[in-house]
């Protein structure tokens, strides 16, 4: 199992080298320091973002609300920043707290009253982003201070701190996942919630936190959101809900559960930035990025797909033996 | 199961008179004869798209790029229609691009197994895509005054065209699931797709029929926004597939698959487009019926499920009690 993963995410990170390197060979310029660290910084809230939907995806739950979380946590961080008295500690105290209660609000119906979490986040979706423009009644807030509008340019230590964040959000998510029962119970009620439940996992509270997490990263993306435009639109996010899932789904994560590493879904937002970026400096029109981005997601789930089957055929009886294996372990 | 299903079909039509009721009252101008119709005129356009979401959902399926293709089927119409000036090719080659989009997605599912959700996701962004490429992202007016007949006509005097079209698609998609072969087919890969197999079903004929059936509802949708805005734009289905799919499971589809009924998708959708006009009527911001259809897709759930949610407050109260004590 493990090194089929593996194999996964060397398959993908091939596929990032080769459409680097497709780039590069047309414009040069791709390959600058500069440039690579542009689409670094422009993918950040992309990437925290991804964190929390891999872990969502593992337990085989979706969240399609995540872009009117971030578009309602990314309101409510402005208008906290919009205070005299604020500084960095209430806003992002502000950001994690709205993202943990939208998160939680899911997590509950998801956990308590078992309606399918697709459902859920649909039907979240429109009453969080329904609530804020009532709540703004469509205004912009705009005219954001200073010391916060730098926060996204600004560098400690040589590393700008929107990488910081990423860097510390991603430790502690590869923390949560692989060196924690929490982390083992994720991906036991991804693989066979049944099981799960019966060694004792308590899979509601799990499922709480996935999604109470997930809304904690939003909060933080949404801090960073507001940071990069200055300005924030009570419509922002709208569908970054599907650019988030499709970046977690082609890193190889199985959105019927069980599998899904942070890694891959980290290659998975690369190879979206890569070729967002690589669009722009080629100078095709950029009508093309969907077809482009379209095609690499089908290729990926439909050659996921045809590989475990071959594999599945070749070792029969030892998938099974190390399915079994891994459901013990994980 | 059936009785599950009855329970929550009687569920949802108390709450729709209710809200008919309520509105009634808020808004003494919504029940006359040209309102209701032209709440039929609303809903019509992403009750089509719900029709196919439904027999998709009923699989244990969704379908995500229906958006996607209404809108490139609206940009193939306009554009068929510039080159060649026949109206009538331009709306067959419409419905056929549908059709192949559905038959494409149902192929990768149905032949290779990819989760639909997967493949869906994909070909909602790749479908966008070439209807971008095609238009190069802009919005296409120039189409015939006769064109517009379907989204903007009336027949009989004042029934709109496209509530006319709605309603015997819904009765068709009805009688296709409820009285053939196929339909009881569509319910049994919903239910158990290896036992369906062992009875002799063709599970991957039935999976790509009900897609290509999705893909042709999507095109249909997708000419009647375009004749009643009187443009053709790639983003133009969009704003629907979330609704479609909310509606649907509104109506009782479950979304793990094996039941489901056409009727109780009208009601579902009836139930947003009553929700969207009466809620204008009374003068409420378009922003507050964002967050009403989310909260009644909520609430109907909520009630739906209330054994659950009482079985598991009692076991809480149960359990912390035993602590206690």
């Amino acid at each position: 199992m493990r090194s089929l993963l593996k194999k996964r995410e060397c398959v993908m990170f091939m596929m990032l080298i080769g459409i680097s390197l497709c780039i590069t060979i047309i414009t040069p310029t791709f390959i600058t320091p500069s440039n690579l660290l542009s689409i670094v910084m422009n993918n950040v809230i992309l990437a925290i973002m991804a964190m929390g939907m891999t872990l969502v995806i593992v337990t085989s739950g979706i969240d399609v609300s995540v872009g009117s979380q971030l578009g309602f946590s990314a309101i409510f961080v402005g208008l906290m920043a919009l205070i005299p008295s604020s500084n960095i500690v209430t806003v992002l105290a502000v950001g994690i707290v709205c993202g943990i209660l939208l998160g939680l609000l899911n997590g509950i119906l998801i956990a308590g009253a078992e309606i399918p979490a697709i459902v859920v986040s649909l039907g979240t979706m429109n009453i969080f982003r329904g609530s804020l423009l009532l709540y703004t009644n469509g205004k912009w807030v705009t005219s954001l201070p200073m010391w916060y509008t730098s926060l996204y340019n600004t560098s400690v230590l040589g590393f700008p701190i929107p990488i910081l964040i990423l860097v510390l959000v991603i430790g502690l998510t590869y923390f949560i996942a692989q060196h924690t029962r929490l982390g083992r119970s994720i991906y036991a009620l991804g693989g066979n919630p049944a099981i799960a439940s019966r060694v004792g996992i308590n899979t509601g509270k799990v499922t709480l936190f996935v999604f109470a997490y997930m809304g904690a990263l939003t909060g933080i993306a949404s801090i960073l959101y507001g940071a990069q435009l200055a300005t924030i639109d009570p419509n922002a996010g709208t569908s970054f809900e599907l650019m988030v899932i499709s970046a977690v789904v082609i890193g190889g994560a199985n959105v019927l559960g069980g599998s899904g590493s942070l890694l891959g879904s980290l290659i998975g937002v690369l190879i979206l930035g890569v070729l967002q970026n690589g669009i722009i400096l080629m100078r095709i029109e950029p009508y093309w990025q969907n077809v482009v981005v379209g095609l690499i997601l089908i290729m990926a789930v439909t050659l996921d797909i045809i590989n475990n089957r071959k594999s599945e055929e070749r070792k029969k009886v030892i998938y099974v033996a190390e399915e079994a294996k891994a459901g013990v372990s994980a | 199961m059936i009785q599950v299903k009855r329970s929550h079909e009687l569920i949802l039509l108390l709450f729709f008179i209710a809200l008919l009721v309520i509105m009634r009252v808020l808004a003494p101008s919504f029940l006359t004869v040209d309102n209701l119709l032209s709440v039929t005129q609303q809903m019509s356009e992403f009750g089509i798209l719900a029709l196919g979401v439904t027999v998709i959902i009923i699989t244990s399926g969704i379908d995500l790029s229906v958006g996607s293709i209404a809108g490139l089927t609206t940009i193939v119409i306009a554009m068929v229609y510039g080159l060649s000036g026949s109206l009538i090719a331009a709306i067959l080659l419409g419905i056929l691009t549908g059709a192949l989009c559905g038959a494409f997605n149902g192929v990768l599912i149905a032949k290779i197994g990819v989760p639909p959700i997967l493949v869906t996701l994909g070909t909602m962004t790749f479908f966008n895509g070439i209807a971008l490429v095609l238009s190069k992202g802009n919005a296409i007016s120039d189409l015939p005054e006769e064109f517009y007949f379907v989204g903007q006509g009336y027949l009989f005097g004042n029934i709109p065209v496209q509530t006319v079209i709605f309603a015997i698609l819904a009765v068709i998609t009805s009688l296709l699931l409820a009285k053939t072969p196929w339909g009881r087919r569509v319910y049994a890969v919903g239910n158990n797709p290896v036992a369906s197999v062992f009875s002799g079903v063709q599970v991957d004929k039935v999976l790509l029929y009900v897609y290509t059936f999705a893909g042709i509802m999507a095109a249909i949708a997708g000419w009647i926004i375009s004749s009643r805005v009187s443009t053709a734009r790639a983003d133009l289905g969009a704003v629907y597939l979330m609704q479609s799919i909310a509606a649907t499971v509104l109506g009782g589809t479950n979304i793990a698959g094996g039941s489901g009924t056409i009727f109780g998708t009208v009601i579902g959708v009836s139930v947003f487009a009553v929700l969207a006009n009466g809620l204008n009527l009374i003068g409420v911001s378009p922003f507050a019926q964002n967050l009403l259809m989310g909260a009644a897709l909520i609430v109907v759930l909520l009630i739906n499920n209330m054994v659950i949610i009482k079985n598991k407050i009692t076991l809480f109260i149960k359990l912390n009690l035993k602590s206690c004590g």
